[in-house]
């Protein structure tokens, strides 16, 4: 279970998070945090329901507005963007929601081809349906191809889902709670998938859960969220076993609800 | 799939061209009746008084639409100028002396203007050309009105005269003295002539009227069943022209009795004993008298019969406003 | 709304998402429109014939129809049943869309959702009602053909030339203006509503049901002041 050594290239950060704050009405979700994440580097962040981890990557895709604070995404802080260009960057970002967020009127085929005909409108059928059944037969999917979003298992949406965003060839991944509603089983298969893609497509990702088990197989560094701020930052041993408060209760909590 | 798309395309093309085709048919159906697609000339006139003629209402000749009203002004003396629009195809019939009149088409229908006259030896009219806007009673209503009235006024006047005769109240010298009477007989003549024209006149503008209203409803066909089903008002028009065709036909012999009488006596050429001592005269003319009295009675309810039909009643009652 | 005007002329055109709506909207509602245009054809006919019958113009019914068809029925109608199926149908999509974060994740995905969600139903709505409403009002006449064919044995010829006069290019052109406009409220509502819907399953019927009352309302409205327009080119 254990994932193979990466290479993190620690002097190039993808992502560069200082001082954000957001709040919704008089809750204020998070409050002054930083985070960097390094090229190639799988950072987990983990965190109670509600303590606003959802909300740190719409912030980093551009899709919430921070109150203060900066993000920056690939050298460019997502605040100054234009609209256009927003979108230009949102294509080095691959999003994979919690729910799959599968268009349900799309076959498999058409879920996938309809960013790639957007974004790369040069390429011809045939090279579309030559990338589509690519990233399908990466993530085992070869034979689910035409079929409808509901005809598929939880397991088989977020793969389509990983696919969807993968098709555009993404430099920093998102995972929105990758294995959550999903069983032991078919979560040991996400995570795998997970790590699979970032060796194979050279990915930087930001991976939220509450799901130990996903952080510690997917993880090469940990974040653990409390009062709007990451209070412990390392490798997931280091988190767990140095005796902080909160990381102890999240780990008893998580394998007490587990086992 | 592909497929599937291509499906979806050709069933909305299909959906689309047949709803356009649908739309276009329902164009030209309406071109068609409104005759928009037609070459087209104005032509003008100017009209006393319109009665509620409307912009877009039909304009006729020889009961056939031949265009529409295009626009109606008031002129600066008070009077209406109508602007028609009428089809080029229709211009070999209308000449420079032909005339315009207001009409309705038919009963309780929309307001017209009918065009008609013209000799064939006059230029056709140009475009913008004016027509001259025939006045007058055009309404067949009016007519059978203004004649019975007439008809009841000159029976009076005739009655009055002969009484006198006949009594011998007027002996001859009587007659020949009393200078009123002499010229109240010469002015009911007078009157009488004048007014044996316009119902000659308006009457045959009522039979046309009347003719063309029964082809029209002949030509509708079954639609108009109602209206021909209604006989009594039909029967009831059609009785009042024969009473005023008859009143009429008395009225003409009676007045040649009457102006021969009153020839003989102004020329004094007649033997005085003619008209006196002529017994068969005096009877003719009493017989002819109550002929008139009583046809012009007659003629009067037929008229209160037509103008109480149900059918009329709207159209009275737009007489009435 | 703005967004709308500002986007639909804007390329990249979703040209087939637009043709996939055209024919949901469409071909998907023309049975529905014909059936409900050719009732109300015969109906309507039915109930004008006592009342016209009284004074005996039952030959004015082809031109009443006509007119009752042309210029109030068959738009109304129409767009009311395009309301009712496709503005709820617009809504609940558009609403479970947004629910599942699906226009959100087509937002992350680098394309515009607005473009290919909202522009492409709201073109096709606003160009279908129109050929819808001609389908309509041919079946409504149709209808109201057949019944007046039955009870005065009038022949077909004879009924559309009887009730042609009746209406004037100034009605055929103010259904046009107006199916269009009502196409164009039932595709904007339904967006709208599905598009801004709050989060949640109930958040989607709310969306569905809003969509339609809101559209069927603002139809109403939109025909007073039509109507009201229109009548000042009326001569």
């Amino acid at each position: 279970m254990r994932k193979a050594t990466v290479n993190i290239d620690k002097q190039n950060a993808v992502i560069r998070i200082r001082g954000l704050y957001k709040s919704f009405d008089t809750l204020d979700v998070l409050t002054g945090m930083d985070l960097d994440l390094y090229k190639g580097e799988n950072v987990v962040v983990l965190g109670r329901s509600g303590t606003g981890k959802s909300v740190l990557i719409k912030l980093i895709a551009g899709i919430l507005k921070p109150d203060s604070g900066t993000i920056e995404v690939a050298g460019e802080e997502i605040d100054q963007l234009s609209s256009r260009e927003l979108q230009e960057l949102r294509l080095k970002i691959g999003f994979l929601y919690q729910g799959s967020a599968l268009y349900d009127s799309m076959t498999v085929r058409e879920n996938l081809e309809f960013p790639l005909v957007r974004n790369s409108p040069d390429l011809s059928p045939d090279e579309r349906e030559a990338a589509i059944r690519e990233v399908l037969e990466n993530m085992d999917l070869k034979d689910s191809i035409d079929k409808m979003p509901a005809e598929l298992s939880g397991g088989q949406k977020k793969r389509v889902g990983i696919a969807r965003t993968l098709i555009l060839h993404p430099d920093i991944m998102l995972y929105d709670e990758p294995t959550a509603g999903l069983d032991p089983v078919t979560s040991g298969d996400i995570n795998k998938l997970i790590n699979e893609v970032q060796q194979k497509y050279q990915t930087s990702a930001v991976i939220i859960t509450h799901d130990l088990t996903c952080a510690k197989t997917t993880g090469d560094r940990v974040a653990l969220i409390a009062d709007g701020k990451f209070c412990m930052e390392g490798s997931f041993e280091e988190v767990f076993q140095n005796g902080n408060e909160e990381a102890k209760k999240f780990y008893d909590y998580n394998f007490i609800e587990d086992s | 799939m592909k497929a599937g798309k291509n499906r979806q395309l050709i069933i909305v093309g299909i959906f689309s061209v047949l709803a356009v085709i649908i739309l276009v048919a329902g164009v030209l159906m309406l071109g068609e009746q409104h005759k928009s697609f037609e070459r087209k000339f104005p032509v003008k006139t100017i009209l006393p008084d319109v009665n509620g003629l409307k912009v877009g209402d039909n304009v006729w000749f020889a009961g056939v639409k031949i265009g529409i009203i295009k626009s109606i002004d008031l002129t600066d003396d008070g009077r209406v100028l109508v602007t028609m629009s009428i089809e080029t195809k229709a211009r070999k019939h209308i000449h420079q002396d032909s005339y315009t009149k207001l009409g309705t088409d038919g009963l309780i229908g929309n307001k017209i203007i009918t065009i008609s006259g013209g000799a064939a030896a006059t230029p056709l009219i140009a475009d913008n050309g004016y027509l001259r806007g025939n006045a007058g009673a055009s309404d067949m209503m009016d007519v059978l009105d203004s004649a019975s009235k007439n008809l009841v006024q000159i029976t009076k006047n005739l009655r009055d005269v002969s009484q006198r005769i006949l009594t011998g109240k007027g002996t001859l010298t009587a007659l020949l003295n009393d200078s009123v009477m002499a010229g109240n007989l010469q002015y009911t003549l007078q009157d009488a002539k004048g007014a044996m024209a316009q119902i000659h006149t308006g009457s045959g503008k009522v039979m046309d009227n009347l003719s063309a209203f029964s082809t029209r409803l002949n030509r509708s066909g079954t639609l108009v069943n109602n209206l021909l089903t209604d006989t009594t008002s039909y029967e009831n028009i059609s009785k009042s022209i024969t009473q005023l065709k008859a009143t009429m036909d008395t009225l003409v012999l009676f007045s040649k009795n009457l102006k021969k009488a009153s020839e003989s006596l102004n020329s004094r050429q007649g033997v005085t004993g003619v008209l006196l001592n002529d017994e068969a005269a005096a009877e003719h003319l009493r017989s002819t008298l109550n002929n008139i009295d009583s046809s012009s009675i007659k003629l009067k309810e037929d008229l209160e019969a037509v103008r109480h039909n149900f059918l009329f009643r709207g159209y009275f009652k737009k007489k009435g406003n | 709304m703005l967004r709308f005007f500002t986007e639909v002329f804007r390329p990249p055109y979703e040209f087939r998402e637009t043709i996939k709506q055209c024919y949901k909207v469409g071909y998907k509602s023309l049975a529905l429109v014909s059936l409900t245009g050719f009732i109300t054809g015969i109906v309507f006919t039915n109930q004008s014939r006592p009342s016209l019958a009284e004074f005996g113009a039952t030959s004015w019914l082809p031109g009443l129809i006509a007119i009752a068809i042309v210029r109030a029925l068959a738009p109304l109608i129409t767009s009311l049943i395009v309301a009712g199926k496709v503005g709820s149908n617009i809504g609940a999509e558009l609403g479970s869309m947004k629910v599942t974060e699906q226009i959100e994740a087509m937002e992350v995905s680098a394309t515009n959702p607005f473009k290919f969600l909202v522009v492409s139903r709201v073109v096709a709505t606003t160009l279908m009602n129109p050929l819808l409403v001609c389908y309509m009002a041919f079946v409504g006449l149709l209808g109201a053909y057949l019944n007046v064919h039955q009870h005065e044995d009038t022949s077909f010829l004879a009924f559309f030339q009887h009730g042609f006069p009746s209406i004037s290019f100034l009605d055929l052109f103010a259904s046009l203006i107006k199916s269009v406009v009502y196409g164009f409220t039932v595709g904007i509502t339904g967006c709208y509503q599905g598009y801004n819907a709050t989060k949640g399953t109930e958040g989607v019927g709310k969306a569905a049901n809003v969509a339609v009352v809101v559209s069927m309302f603002l139809i109403f409205i939109e025909e007073l002041i039509i109507v009201l327009i229109v009548n000042q080119f009326r001569p």
